[in-house]
């Protein structure tokens, strides 16, 4: 479960902020996150995984409280129970496909093994890209690439998914492809589904849609 | 393999080039120096052996450093002649004994190198063969010679012709191998060694012809009929013709009896006008000096090299920072420290150190035995 309360976030430079005095999002829910642009849609996200941290209120996740981590805590917090999917893909060009995917196991979310490795080819099966493994991501097309990135985000089982914008460089068929995959994907390991997006025709396939800019806090 | 050093290598393999690219900028930088310390070290330690395993030389009065590298190490350079008498004046002295040298001919474009009997024994020169007693006409091979054109025990090898459009110049003379040194890796070893007679035959002042009754005339040196090869039959028909005080030699070593016997020598040769007695290990440390000199000079400039190399090093680090920084973003976006990325860059650039020094060390390695095979001299 996620928590927010009475949370304040404020950028430094005191440009934008939020203000949320109450958010939940429970185990397993497929939540969409909407609002124009620059209305705090990653802050929202980075917020829910501890890239940043608010200056007031509580936020709760995985049953863990934010502000109570380190730094080493908190990192180690998001390689464990948080996957990424970013809208641009954000995937190594230097490393092949399945090293892509057991990325988060080399950076040390867990012991890089021959479960691990079965489990990223699982994973590469179920999307279609086990031809793929030992191809690099310059080699592979847009929808491709953020299959490759969806499979290194759930690799490692992770509580939630935050997916921001993932469909964002994808044309409309490609995006519903990939929305489907990761919905599947995130569906079978049980996490909390987080998704930006500026595409409305697509929070339907959510649980609920969250309109980020009710918390929205300018500053001039 | 920990995830660094797992990345880092992938990195480096993915931009073959660029890592190529700096692992031979690095290995240059690192394997030039290294490799001309060592080879200046190692020519200048060989020549300074030798030098000091040869008290004096003695020859014609000119340049100090052609005589001692000619008398040590068979040159290239010309000297004038000394005569045989010259070098029998400092044997009659009685304050020294003397080797003397003759090289004024090649075979197969190797030094002939004409020599007394006592050279082998001074130089502590064994061959295969055992009992080398060299005859007029009979060559000893150096073992790099040996090697280089196959020759052994029992072949024959043609002493070069010395001005090929003189049709009146001496002929080319058929020698005999009688032995083959062991390898010394000195300059002895690239060389051919013959006795004074047989350097004089090359040079035309002895030579052998039938008997004049045999040869069917009254004058057979107006014939110009005379052997080209020396053998068990012919050996006794060979003559000098030249007084024995005018026969030349190159040099001569002169090892003094003592200290006494060295000093008196230096000084009765310090004014002559025509011979110089040179002391051979402060003539080859003149030139080390110099040569000292020049690598003080290049020392520099590699010094320079090496920091133009590393700030070029820094500046690619850094470029290659910025422009990795959404990568490295991501990878701490999802978890990594900021210390790993850091650990990912750093072992990158010890894997290329890595490979640069591991070339450098085989290029220094082949680069010695370059050296060793064309510029050592000692």
């Amino acid at each position: 479960m996620i928590q927010f309360t009475n949370v304040e976030f404020t950028y430094p430079d005191h440009t934008f902020g939020l203000t949320i005095q109450n958010l939940s999002i429970i185990d397993g829910e497929r939540v969409a996150i909407v609002g124009p642009s620059g209305s705090g849609k990653t802050t929202l996200v980075k917020l829910m995984s501890g890239a940043l941290i608010q200056q007031r209120g509580t936020i709760i996740s995985c049953d863990t409280k934010l502000t109570n981590l380190n730094d080493r805590a908190l990192r180690q917090f998001r390689l464990k129970r948080i996957g990424f999917v970013f809208q641009e893909f954000a995937l190594l060009d230097y490393l092949n496909v399945r090293d892509n995917i057991l990325l988060p196991c080399r950076l040390g979310a867990e012991p890089m093994s021959p479960e691990a490795r079965d489990r990223a080819e699982a994973l590469a099966r179920s999307v279609g890209l086990h031809r793929h493994l030992d191809r690099y991501p310059q080699k592979l097309s847009f929808g491709e690439r953020q299959r490759v990135a969806i499979c290194r985000a759930i690799v490692t089982s992770p509580s939630i998914v935050l997916a921001d914008e993932p469909t964002g460089n994808l044309d409309g068929t490609t995006a519903d492809e990939v929305i489907s995959i990761l919905d599947d994907c995130v569906q079978q390991s049980g996490a909390t589904l987080i998704v930006v997006t500026h595409n409305l025709e697509l929070t339907n396939r959510f649980d609920r849609t969250i309109d980020v800019s009710e918390f929205a806090a300018a500053y001039t | 393999m920990s995830g660094t050093l797992y990345m880092a290598g992938q990195h480096l393999r993915f931009f073959k080039v660029r890592s190529a690219i700096l692992v031979l900028g690095l290995t240059l930088t690192i394997a030039l120096p290294v490799a001309s310390h060592l080879i200046i070290s190692k020519y200048g330690d060989a020549l300074k052996s030798r030098a000091d395993s040869t008290p004096y030389v003695l020859g014609m009065r000119g340049n100090r450093f052609d005589l001692v590298l000619k008398a040590l190490y068979f040159g290239d350079a010309q000297i004038d002649a000394i005569t045989m008498e010259d070098v029998n004046q400092v044997d009659r002295s009685d304050w020294a004994t003397t080797i003397a040298l003759h090289l004024q001919h090649t075979a197969k474009g190797r030094p002939i190198v004409g020599v007394s009997e006592t050279y082998f024994d001074f130089r502590k020169l064994s061959a295969h063969h055992p009992n080398i007693r060299m005859e007029l006409g009979d060559v000893v091979a150096g073992a790099v010679v040996a090697e280089e054109l196959n020759l052994s025990v029992g072949d024959r090898i043609l002493s070069d012709r010395q001005t090929l459009y003189d049709i009146t110049g001496q002929n080319p003379v058929n020698l005999k191998i009688i032995g083959v040194l062991k390898p010394t890796g000195t300059a002895d070893d690239r060389v051919l060694f013959a006795t004074l007679e047989t350097v004089w035959l090359l040079d035309g002042l002895m030579h052998g012809h039938p008997n004049a009754k045999h040869a069917g005339t009254e004058d057979p040196h107006r014939q110009g009929i005379a052997y080209h090869e020396v053998t068990p039959e012919n050996r006794s028909s060979f003559h000098l013709h030249a007084y024995p005080a005018e026969i030349p030699v190159s040099a001569a070593i002169v090892i003094p009896k003592s200290e006494k016997g060295a000093t008196i020598l230096e000084a009765r040769y310090e004014n002559k006008e025509s011979l110089q007695l040179q002391n051979c290990a402060q003539v080859v440390d003149e030139i080390l000096s110099m040569v000292v000199q020049i690598k003080t000079f290049f020392d520099a400039y590699y010094l320079f090299v090496l920091i133009a190399t590393l700030l070029f090093v820094g500046l690619i680090v850094a470029l290659s920072t910025q422009l990795r920084k959404p990568e490295l973003d991501t990878i701490r976006h999802i978890g990594a420290s900021r210390w790993f990325t850091v650990r990912l860059q750093a072992t990158e650039l010890l894997m290329i150190v890595a490979m640069a020094g591991v070339l450098s060390l085989a290029v220094t390695f082949i680069g010695l035995q370059i050296a060793d095979h064309f510029l050592l001299v000692g």
